[in-house]
């Protein structure tokens, strides 16, 4: 055989090979179980789980891993390598238009609006004299709808008539207090730092939005999702660790000041008396509220309607996804 | 067939057929579902996904190339121009060369990504911010590289010059320079390619267009074939740049064509 095409075929057996393995990593089953995550206290029923040692009753070893957005959050759940999370609805939605089947949407558990809304700096008080102006905030989260909306409701085109600027989650603050950009919007805990800077003023919340007026929810609600393959795997195993999770939330739900004592400085970094305050305002949903919740009457019909928007408004994502055909209550003991 | 070279056409053969396996072998490979497409669409959609973002009212793609490449080449001139300059002086005189160094070991391990919240502080998040971070990741590197290839011209030449009287200028324009040129060129198109990663990280955060806000952007939409479109953009508008830096490799080197006999 020529040296040539010697090479180029052991090029591609090699290629094959990598594909190969990498499709078939081994993922063994076992009790560990990670979990991702963000400083957002959506996570909470997660951290108490772990603390209240919840998770080790069930029989879990739970591993709590940061992974500040919702996209890779949901991107380290398709690959396997984590298990459980909490995430931003769009980040959802727009993983299911483009085709990921390798997760399950199992639950919301919470509602918390009133946590995420636009700041304008010293100067700047109204709607109308934000155009021209630099909006900062990260793409692709529930503030990049939350601000169009609430834009579009005060006659401002956000494709025109300011210029709309990207900025990772924790670079909002320190961006905005420099004066590089005009107004923000992000979520707590980036929110009440915006909010506390001398002359900012709040020129909207989540609450004030169309989305929240239809349905009561936030622009993105928290959502749960749980890696496909290894619920299918074992799905007394799974419906165990959902036990355990809504357990911590209930516990979470009766005693949250005792679970800010437990979380604080550990997994948030914030005053002790605003996350009390900030955790007041949150509506558990608990195991038994799922059934209610995951309907067309609950969550789905606010579904739709941020679809309707990605896809027409938006266009960012190619179609407008069945997301019913990701929903799993199976595994969720009733 | 060890040891032979093969010919420009040959060659070009040979990697077309392999590139056309490799492509292949992708496609059956997520045609089949072997691979999830969701993780790696096939060769076709990526190309459906070139042309619509190519083709479409705004064209999106080439506006991004052109911003992106704009980016890179005024950073990297500005290295260029900072950089030569000073590396020239540091390879000819060892007392200034003692001085810089150890400032140059710290800057050059740091990657472009770990200026972007400094730069942001000092500059905003403008084209000026861009521009100083492709600065940032290419400076230390041209300075390197002219410092090591001027420092590689035979000693006895410069000595030759100077016993003949000739001035450090007159040394510089013709002992040095021609002699520090084929290597300081190789250097520089290898840190043209990492200017090319440091305008991906600069793109991140505080911008609204660019290759590296395409893809970004395009993972926070879980949108593959996109990021995949931006990826072998890069490469590609990489190449062209290599070979364009090859055509000026000639132009200022005709006398290494004629050595080399490629």
């Amino acid at each position: 055989m020529k040296t040539w095409l010697f090479r180029i075929t052991s090029v591609c057996f090699f290629i094959i090979f990598l594909f190969f393995s990498i499709s078939c990593t081994d993922k063994s089953p076992s009790n560990q179980v990670i979990v991702v995550g963000s400083q957002w206290y959506g996570h909470i029923p997660v951290w108490i789980g772990i603390e209240k040692g919840i998770f080790k009753k069930y029989g879990f070893d739970v591993k709590w891993q940061f992974i500040g957005k919702s996209m890779d959050r949901l991107n380290a759940i398709s690959s396997g390598e984590a298990h459980f999370a909490s995430l931003g609805e769009i980040a959802m939605l727009s993983a299911m238009a483009h085709g990921n089947r390798r997760f399950y949407w199992v639950g919301n558990q919470d509602i918390a609006p009133g946590f995420e809304g636009l700041v304008a700096k010293e100067g700047i008080t109204s709607f109308e004299q934000l155009k021209g102006k630099k909006i900062g905030f990260p793409f692709g989260a529930s503030v990049d709808i939350t601000c169009r909306l609430l834009l579009k409701q005060h006659g401002l085109d956000p494709n025109k008539d300011v210029r709309l600027v990207n900025l990772e989650v924790g670079d909002v603050p320190s961006v905005f207090q420099t004066g590089r950009i005009d107004a923000a919007i992000i979520w707590e805990p980036g929110f009440s730092q915006l909010a506390s800077i001398d002359g900012a003023t709040v020129l909207g919340m989540d609450t004030d939005t169309e989305v929240y007026k239809k349905f009561g929810t936030m622009t993105g609600p928290d959502v749960l999702i749980i890696n496909k393959a290894w619920s299918d795997e074992d799905r007394l195993r799974t419906k165990r660790f959902m036990k355990a999770y809504f357990e911590s939330l209930k516990w979470v739900d009766y005693n949250p000041e005792e679970a800010v004592k437990l979380i604080q400085g550990k997994y948030i970094n914030q005053d002790l008396s605003l996350i009390q305050k900030n955790i007041e305002k949150f509506i558990w949903h608990d195991i038994e509220d799922q059934r209610r919740i995951m309907t067309d009457n609950g969550i789905f019909g606010q579904a739709d309607y941020i679809i309707r928007i990605l896809h027409e408004d938006m266009k960012v994502i190619p179609n407008k996804p069945d997301f019913r055909k990701w929903v799993n209550l199976d595994i969720l003991s009733f | 067939m060890e040891g032979k070279e093969l010919g420009l056409w040959r060659s070009s053969v040979i990697g077309a057929i392999g590139l056309l396996v490799f492509l292949s072998i992708w496609e059956v490979l997520v045609r089949t579902n072997v691979i999830d497409p969701f993780f790696l669409p096939a060769p076709t959609q990526v190309i459906d996904k070139a042309i619509q973002m190519t083709t479409a009212k705004d064209a999106v793609l080439l506006t991004d190339i052109k911003i992106s490449a704009t980016r890179v080449l005024t950073g990297f001139l500005l290295s260029v121009l900072v950089g030569v300059p000073a590396g020239l002086i540091m390879g000819m005189n060892s007392v200034v060369r003692a001085a810089i160094n150890p400032i140059i070991s710290i800057i050059r391990p740091l990657p472009a990504l770990s200026w972007i919240p400094l730069s942001m502080l000092w500059l905003g998040i403008d084209e000026q911010q861009k521009y100083a971070i492709v600065f940032m990741g290419s400076f230390a590197s041209i300075l390197v590289y002219t410092t090591d290839a001027t420092m590689r011209v035979d000693p006895t030449l410069r000595r030759a010059a100077m016993n003949l009287g000739a001035s450090p200028l007159q040394i510089l324009r013709y002992v040095i320079l021609p002699g520090a040129l084929p290597d300081l060129l190789t250097g520089l198109k290898v840190v043209l390619a990492i200017a090319w990663t440091c305008v991906i990280s600069a793109e991140m955060v505080g911008a609204n267009s660019g290759l590296g806000f395409r893809i970004w952007t395009a993972k926070e939409w879980s949108d593959t074939g996109q990021v995949l479109v931006g990826m072998i953009s890069i490469s590609v508008t990489v190449l062209v740049l290599d070979i364009l830096f090859r055509g000026l490799e000639r132009v200022l080197l005709p006398y290494q064509r004629k050595t080399s006999g490629t």
